[in-house]
């Protein structure tokens, strides 16, 4: 409690401090804004009557905005002589016949003054005279300078273009002054137009100024691309986090949802409404344009902002998101979410403060600051909800774009703590330099570098919320201020009122921050680091029981095959298969047949993975099985085939070469199943032969067509030759220019090992597989069963 | 992926026509399937695919063919497969697949097939 007594008066000294430096340095008090929406109503009736336009029963819609080049100039050059012609805040009144075909246009300055209108008018074709056109330019000068018209005059001939006739004088007092800025009053007209002449006139006025001298607009423009890179990493954040259901969306649309109603009630009743209509939309499309700037503004920038900032702080640092996340879950009454509120809505005076100091101190020469926002609810039906336009600031867009996504992501991914601080003040920097300050940009960065690390600090002292809070009551201080420094007395009443209503707020944060509803903050941030580390601790176990999984199939894999090969008389035998990173489905064997003679097989079944592994199982379990009834070759691939087809799912097959060796005569019949050709090598004529008997691979096709193509072919080993089966993994293997090892490769090493033994010789193929291969990384088994004729 | 998997769909007539390109392994295949099963359920079953842009094909590949091969053919239609280069010829002969299916060497063959040879009569 006492911690909040010293905020509470730290914050109202601050505030008082602010409220007194405020019409000292923001030009915004010195606009002189003196009219109310129903006199500006009044006056553009009266010009409308100047011109025989009857608007009585015509649609209406009011908008006010600053005219920013004007703005400018005047807080640069403001003592010249004919500034005050022009009017930094243009208030538009728009009359609109009811068929829409007319319209009536009235520009006004922030005194009342009419600065210029536009008169719509159907076209109809006749042609308008240049002398009728100069009339009729006359009598609109006469009625917007008054008793200063004859110090206007014409400039050259009345230009006739294209659509258009212009007319334009110029003031020679000005001119005679010799100094900018001239004034320069044009007439527009139509050259087609209905049979009376319809005019439309505006005043305008040139200057050597250009809004481009700004400096800041450098910074703006880094600050929109960083702020735009921000919100696509958060969005992809978030959909990641959706995918993995680490995301709950409901705190997410709570936010929108309020953001959504309160943009709504700005737009509609808050004056933006009428300015789109002013603006020349029709009342559909200022709708769509409304639902499409929440949609595609709005939304994104939540759900990256704080949907994906929250699932990323739950990891380091729930503490700083937790009052937030409750404030959304409906838990307004509650201590610890009023205290957050408290503490950063009475803070915004001292926020406030930061850069109005810098622009007061004078060490910076034109710094000047700008209420950048729009007046467009001092003019509107409800003025009061202008102070809703908080929404729009880019202040508010900037602490949650820091604190919101960049200080969790850099503390869930950068380690040092200097680089984290580093970025996110370098960020924050110019986010909240661009915000506040126009003309000078030394003024700016030093503003926005200090009004950044002290909304670090209302960020570590307190939390996010407590951030968040802190732009919204220093976004509506400004816009209250704007107003009370306004002569209109409806503007200025306003302003008091929003003061005010801001004052009770704060105040009902501190009572419900001492009397409000306990609530054990402690728990609330424990069982969010559970749940966080739950998710957690859930994926690692589900990646340890997969990869489990998969080192139960390897093993499975391994376990099948032969310990060692069998020892016969007069061969020498050697086998080896190397798995591929993942579970693949290659076998070897080596099956005793009940005539006395030996099956050897290797096979490869399609795809990849643990149901690959199962389906060699299958296959190893045929072969034993059907290797105890029959000893022809093509019959056991037949059995196997049949059983494989009938039983086994379409789209799988087995690839296999099988040869049925009798080590007595040393005659070996061999078939093949889909798979490589086997390969005889026959040493002593220095001959290598491949031999591929005809058949289909085991499980495509039914016994008719299988039986039918399935062929045997036999050979006669001399001593010394060579007998090879192997898998597509050598002769598939790839090195890294994507070359494949092939049957020509392997025959020639093969060519090269004539006075191996078998093992040897299996080991110089696996050895030139791997150096061809390199690091390259393959995804197939390598199978090899080598028979060597003892000489 | 420097040789990504695609596929062009055309027909003619009641003729289904799929342009595979590049690779045809494990990760692509479920897309190729998917095409497949489509034309299937829209009872359209005389199924050609040209394999001239096809540069690889693996096990779990030429396992899309036979997937359907049983059901097209009793519903009377048929999978007539043209146009492979070498390497890819030479692995479905491999496997047997020229003994399973009519391979042609051009797509207008493959047309005029199902002209002269409509059923697979295996």
């Amino acid at each position: 409690m006492r911690r909040h007594s010293r905020l509470a008066l730290f914050g109202l000294l601050a505030w008082g401090a602010f409220f007194w430096l405020y019409p000292r340095v923001n030009p915004v008090a010195r606009f002189g804004f003196s009219i109310n929406r129903r006199q500006a109503v009044e006056i553009a009736r009266q010009a409308a009557a100047r011109f025989d336009i009857e608007v009585e029963n015509w649609g209406m819609a009011l908008d006010a905005r600053i005219d920013a080049k004007t703005a400018y100039y005047l807080s640069k050059e403001g003592d010249k002589p004919g500034a005050r012609l022009f009017s930094p805040v243009i208030t538009s009144v728009k009359f609109t016949s009811p068929d829409k075909k007319r319209s009536f246009l009235v520009r006004l300055a922030a005194d009342g003054r009419v600065l210029g209108f536009v008169r719509g008018e159907p076209e109809s074709g006749v042609e308008t005279a240049v002398e009728g056109a100069q009339i009729a330019a006359q009598s609109a000068l006469r009625f917007l300078a008054g008793d200063q018209a004859p110090s206007f005059t014409l400039l050259g001939q009345p230009e006739k273009r294209d659509k258009t006739i212009e007319v334009k004088y110029e003031a020679a007092r000005l001119r005679d002054a010799s100094a900018t800025p001239e004034a320069r009053f044009v007439v527009r007209g139509p050259a087609v137009m209905e049979g009376a002449l319809a005019p439309r006139y505006e005043s305008s006025f040139s200057t050597e100024f250009s809004q481009r001298d700004n400096p800041l607009e450098l910074v703006s423009v880094i600050a929109a691309l960083i702020g735009f890179l921000l919100v696509m990493i958060g969005l992809t954040y978030y959909l990641v986090g959706s995918l993995s259901r680490q995301i709950k969306h409901r705190a997410t649309l709570a936010l929108f949802g309020l953001v959504a109603l309160l943009a709504a009630l700005l737009f509609i009743a808050g004056g933006r409404w009428e300015a789109e209509i002013v603006g020349g939309d029709s009342t559909l499309e200022a709708i769509l344009g409304i639902a499409a700037q929440a949609i595609f503004l709005i939304l994104p920038v939540i759900a990256a902002f704080w949907g994906a900032g929250y699932m990323l702080s739950l990891r380091k640092a729930p503490e700083r998101t937790v009052t937030l996340d409750l404030l959304l879950k409906g838990n307004l009454l509650a201590r610890p979410v009023a205290g957050s509120l408290f503490a950063g809505l009475v803070l915004g005076g001292a926020f406030n403060l930061i850069p109005y100091t810098v622009a007061a101190s004078g060490l910076f020469t034109g710094a000047e600051l700008f209420f950048r926002s729009d007046p467009a609810g001092w003019v509107s039906a409800a003025p009061f909800l202008s102070a809703l336009d908080f929404i729009t600031s880019g202040l508010l867009f900037g602490l949650l774009a820091v604190f919101g996504l960049l200080h969790p992501l850099a503390e869930a991914y950068i380690s040092r703590p200097v680089i984290t601080r580093g970025a996110l003040w370098l960020t924050g920097t110019l986010f909240l330099s661009s915000s506040s300050f126009e003309a000078s940009l030394p003024a700016a960065l030093l503003g926005g570098a200090l009004s950044m690390v002290f909304a670090e600090q209302v960020y570590r002292r307190f939390d996010l919320l407590a951030v968040l809070a802190l732009g919204i009551s220093s976004a509506i201080g400004l816009r209250a201020l704007a107003m009370v420094f306004q002569p209109s007395v409806v503007v200025k009443v306003t302003g008091y009122g929003i003061v005010v209503a801001l004052g009770l707020l704060i105040l009902a944060c501190l009572r419900i921050s001492a009397r409000g509803r306990e609530l054990d903050l402690e728990k609330e941030i424990d069982l969010r680091r559970t749940e966080a580390a739950q998710h957690l601790r859930v994926r690692r176990a589900e990646r340890e029981r997969l990869l489990a999984e998969f080192s139960v199939a390897q093993k499975a894999q391994a376990q099948m095959l032969p310990v060692r090969p069998p020892d016969l008389p007069g061969l020498d035998v050697a086998a080896a298969c190397r798995p591929a990173r993942e579970v693949g489905g290659d076998l070897y064997d080596f099956v005793p047949l009940k005539d006395g003679r030996w099956g050897f097989v290797v096979a490869d079944v399609s795809g990849k993975g643990v149901p690959a592994a199962l389906y060699m199982t299958l296959t190893k379990g045929l072969l034993v099985s059907v290797a105890c009834d029959h000893a022809d070759p093509d019959r056991i691939m037949k059995e196997i085939n049949r059983h494989l087809y009938r039983g086994g799912r379409r789209g799988v097959f087995v690839t296999l070469a099988f040869a049925v060796v009798d080590p007595e005569t040393r005659t070996i019949h061999c078939v093949r199943a889909g798979h490589n050709p086997l390969l005889w090598r026959q040493t002593r004529k220095g001959r290598t032969i491949w031999l591929s008997p005809s058949g289909i691979g085991l499980g495509l096709a039914a016994e008719r067509l299988f039986d039918r193509s399935i062929a045997v072919e036999s050979i006669q080993l001399e001593p010394g030759d060579l007998f090879v089966l192997y898998s597509d993994g050598i002769t598939e293997a790839m090195n890294s220019d994507g070359d494949e090892y092939g049957q020509e490769r392997l025959s020639e090493v093969l060519s090269r090992s004539d006075a191996l033994e078998a093992a040897e010789t299996r080991d110089r193929v696996l050895n030139e597989v791997a150096a061809f291969a390199g690091s390259t990384p393959q995804h197939d088994d390598i199978t090899l069963v080598v028979v060597r004729v003892r000489s | 992926m420097a040789n990504p998997f695609r596929i062009h769909q055309s027909s003619q007539g009641d003729i289904s026509i799929f342009k595979v390109e590049g690779y045809l392994d494990a990760h692509t295949a479920p897309e190729f399937e998917r095409a497949i099963q489509a034309e299937i359920d829209a009872g359209r079953h005389r199924l050609i695919v040209d394999c001239e842009g096809l540069t690889y094909i693996s096990s779990a590949g030429l396992g899309v063919f036979m997937g359907f091969i049983e059901e097209i053919r009793e519903r009377e239609g048929d999978i007539k497969i043209c146009s492979l280069v070498p390497k890819v010829r030479q692995t479905f002969e491999l496997l047997g697949f020229h003994q399973l299916y009519h391979i042609l060497d051009s797509l207008p063959e493959a047309i005029q097939k199902f002209t002269d040879t409509p059923r697979w009569e295996g």
